[in-house]
């Protein structure tokens, strides 16, 4: 069976407001968990980039679907000069039916510490006036639509 | 993060327990709204109820505080230490699986101006377990064994006062005696054999005497140091009675025949926390005597049930018309004796005493009396059960004292009724036949025809009622009376709807189903900081469009006014009710009323539009001014539609809960609610929170 999966697109640039060249991005699974008949193994996933214009994409499973719902992500890149970057902390992906930016992930994940036990969902406001049943305790943070553009198809990935 | 807030987020939406959605804000340290960019004050927490204590029975139904009833402010969270129950949000949730010693538990609730502590004590006592069929242990007392009777005057018919040799001159030593003092066994010589007594004159409750006797009054006759020398204890009721009852300022349209009422509570006609103040004394005190019985070695105890006092038309005491309205008072009195009997069985199995508690059910003898004497097949010359009362005039020594028409004393009885009492005494206590009894004391003689009536019932009694033991045998208690019974359960099908939650105001909450409205419960937290006009609390709204609307009004002088309203053809008129003490910046208050849909008529009040409006928060003050009761009798027909739903729509008074109903709820019904409410919020309106009886160290 297919598991659950959230699009995740971003942009990397370096401090001087140019282009990264990346190479790769992979997010690794923290641990194992289960979603439905299926086991979802502790692994890294790599993304597809467009490596002169920085950006990539990359579907993941989203942690808030498992079982036991305690995993995260790690984040890598890689660049043409050969060096690498990982994300300081962890970051926990949350599941929406529509791609969003790192940066909104990020944001949804710092919020959902802040604002625990209680749960939190970042949508629009169309999104939001479409939900049938909305969730008790939970957090709707109406964002502007869309927060960042998509970026433009991304190549195959390279490795 | 401050600016991607800043730049992308339009709006904040929260969900409540329910998913139903309110509007918030994100704030920075400073109080700045990073959606608005304005300057948010926001206050930091204020502890608007205390938090209740927490008992609960193992076993028993989870409870859940909700936080938001006990502190105010904006953007609270909350935590609580130790990590007792379930917190979720705001929803903080005991679950009594296992025994739990009373342990403080402190809630903080924080908002970004501060925080704010408040502890509570949790208890989850381990349950009483009770045989499912325990053997009945009836004893009768024999011949020569002795007998302890413990209470006031009325009771003093049994033995000396009414039915006893001659002299009988009960009335003159009612007067001799009416300071109170302990009459000594022998009274001019003469005494009972083998019925010593411990008997008082002039009303004076169990816990009076208890407490005298504790306190060293009544010299060589203390029952309770000289409880080793009986064998059997017998226990007067003292009944509640409130001689002002019709005041004005208590109940304005009280019946002036319930000025003096023998309802013991928790069956009283009206709900009243001093009502049942007064039966925790006596049901203490009666754990007391039984104690010290039972260490000294007796293990047959009995408990008299009072019969129904006649009216005082004002204090003249002569009672007029009174027989109807007498009749009417058994019904509550049988529930009440029959929860008292299995009480104070309950907490004798609890605390591991071997002894069990029978009752000598004068009011059973006096109600089949009457019903005969009603039903025209009493004996001749027995038309009234007044026949049976002796005169109000009791130093009157040429009257004849059965004459129902002359002025009654409100609860002594003449040589008839005397004569009765001591043969059923004789029957249930004795278990001895009453058949051989004396007609004569030497100065009146009861006549064979009444005597004859009277007998029957008494072997009836005897044989069939087995809360008295020696028929059919009293089969052990039910307790079903402290059961903590759910509405859904109480009522079936007849539940129109019950909201247990707090109400949003912006939310619309569908009845369980659609159909009419006879009689509701609610429970509401009112605003009283300041005055308020009328305003609607609580609606119930029909899908043709007519509403029936609770409105409350926060009157100047700190009142709260209840305003019962209904729109649609043939409204009716509004209820006041008022008098509620002003104190605090909230207030909680039980609300229940009868709504005037139906033909229905209060049995006793002849009205159809009554409500109840009973503080939570004033347990303990004097009874006339914790609740305020009026109705009004308004034209039946036209308003009877059907409900649908329920609004809460008012933003600072609150909702905590509606319990509505399809048809009236009998008087039990009405208790067994209101004990469900006084539970879920704490307020000690019933019995108090288990364990009770538990004397005091």
């Amino acid at each position: 069976m297919p598991i659950s999966q959230s699009e995740i697109f971003g942009s990397i640039k370096k401090p001087d407001d140019t282009d990264a060249a990346v190479t790769a991005v992979t997010f690794t699974l923290s641990g194992s968990d289960f979603e439905g008949p299926e086991w979802i193994a502790a692994n890294t996933v790599r993304g597809t980039v467009v490596t002169e214009e920085g950006n990539f994409r990359i579907s993941l499973w989203p942690n808030d679907r498992g079982v036991n719902g305690d995993t995260m992500y790690s984040a890598s890149l890689q660049f043409t000069d050969g060096s690498s970057v990982t994300m300081p902390s962890q970051m926990r992906v949350a599941y929406s039916p529509v791609p969003r930016s790192i940066g909104q992930l990020m944001f949804e994940s710092r919020t959902a510490a802040q604002v625990a036990p209680n749960r939190v969902q970042v949508l629009t406001r169309a999104e939001f006036d479409a939900l049938l049943n909305r969730t008790p305790n939970t957090a709707y943070l109406i964002v502007r639509d869309p927060v960042i553009p998509a970026p433009a198809d991304p190549e195959e990935p390279s490795a | 993060m401050t600016w991607f807030i800043l730049d992308n987020v339009l709006e904040v939406w929260m969900t409540d327990v329910a998913g139903v959605a309110y509007q918030t804000d994100i704030l920075n340290h400073e109080g700045m709204s990073l959606l608005s960019g304005e300057i948010i004050q926001i206050e930091p927490p204020e502890l608007v109820f205390p938090l209740p204590d927490v008992l609960l029975e193992v076993g028993a139904d989870p409870i859940t505080l909700d936080l938001r009833n006990h502190f105010a402010g904006e953007q609270l969270t909350f935590s609580r230490a130790p990590a007792l129950g379930v917190l979720d949000g705001y929803s903080l949730t005991f679950d009594p699986v296992q025994s739990l010693e009373a342990t403080e538990v402190s809630v903080t609730a924080s908002n970004p101006q501060g925080s704010l502590a408040d502890a509570f004590m949790v208890t989850f006592n381990a349950p009483i377990v009770i045989e499912p069929e325990p053997v009945a242990r009836y004893q009768s007392v024999a011949p020569n064994e002795d007998i302890l009777l413990v209470g006031s005057s009325d009771v003093g018919c049994l033995t000396i006062s009414t039915w006893s040799p001659w002299p009988h001159n009960w009335a003159s030593i009612f007067r001799n005696n009416y300071t109170g003092a302990m009459s000594d066994p022998r009274v001019e010589g003469q005494s009972r054999p083998g019925l010593a007594t411990a008997v008082t004159y002039g009303r004076m409750t169990l816990p009076t005497i208890v407490n005298n006797a504790q306190g060293g009054s009544y010299g060589l006759a203390n029952p309770l140091t000289e409880m080793r020398l009986y064998d059997a204890l017998v226990m007067d009721t003292s009944d509640s009675q409130f001689p002002s009852f019709s005041d004005p300022w208590q109940y304005p349209d009280m019946p002036d025949y319930y000025s003096i009422t023998n309802m013991p509570p928790p069956y009283s006609l009206f709900m009243s926390t001093s009502h049942q103040d007064w039966l925790n004394e006596e049901m203490e005190a009666r754990m007391r005597l039984i104690r010290i019985a039972v260490g000294q070695g007796i293990t047959k105890v009995f408990l008299c049930s009072p019969w129904p006092r006649l009216g005082s038309n004002g204090g003249t005491q002569d009672n007029d018309p009174g027989d109807a309205e007498w009749r009417f008072k058994f019904g509550s009195l049988e529930d009440s004796m029959h929860y008292q009997q299995d009480r104070l069985n309950a907490q004798c199995a609890f605390e591991g005493l071997d002894v069990e508690v029978w009752l000598i059910p004068f009011h059973v003898l006096f109600r089949d009396l009457y019903d005969d004497i009603a039903a025209g097949t009493g004996p001749a010359g027995i038309t009234s059960i007044r026949n049976l009362f002796a005169l109000n005039n009791n130093v009157d020594a040429t009257s004849d004292v059965t004459d129902p028409t002359l002025a009654k004393h409100w609860y002594m009885q003449n040589y008839l009724g005397g004569w009765a009492i001591n043969a059923l005494f004789d029957a249930v206590v004795l278990g001895g036949d009453p058949s051989t009894k004396a007609l004569t004391d030497g100065r009146w003689t009861v006549p064979q025809p009444f005597a004859d009536w009277v007998l029957a019932k008494v072997a009836d009694i005897a044989e069939t009622y087995e809360r008295a033991g020696p028929g059919v045998g009293y089969r052990g208690f039910e307790m079903a009376e402290i059961l903590d019974v759910a509405p859904a359960t109480l009522l079936g099908d007849d539940l129109l709807g019950h909201q247990a939650d707090l109400l949003v105001p912006s939310q619309s909450y569908p009845l369980a189903r659609t159909g009419k409205l006879r009689h509701f419960f609610a429970i509401l937290d009112l605003d009283v900081s300041a005055p308020r006009p009328s305003e609607t609390i609580v609606e119930f709204v029909s899908p043709a469009g007519p509403r029936y609307d609770v409105s409350a009004h926060i009157t100047d002088t700190g009142e709260i006014n209840f305003f019962l309203t209904g729109a649609g053809p043939g409204s009716w008129e509004g209820v006041v009710i008022q008098r509620l003490p002003f104190v605090g910046p909230r207030h909680r208050v039980m609300l229940e009323v009868y709504v005037p849909f139906g033909d229905w008529l209060h049995p006793i009040l002849q009205l159809n539009n009554i409500a109840q409006a009973t503080s939570l928060d004033l347990p303990n003050i004097p009874y006339e001014r914790e609740k305020w009761r009026v109705g009004a009798h308004n034209t039946a027909g036209g308003n009877n539609p059907d409900f649908a739903s329920l609004v809460a729509p008012h933003a600072t008074h609150r909702t905590l809960e509606v319990i509505a109903s399809s048809r009236y709820l009998t008087g039990p019904e009405v208790f067994e609610v209101q004990r469900y409410l006084s539970r879920k919020y704490q307020a000690a309106i019933y019995e108090p929170l288990w364990p009770d009886l538990i004397e005091a160290v």
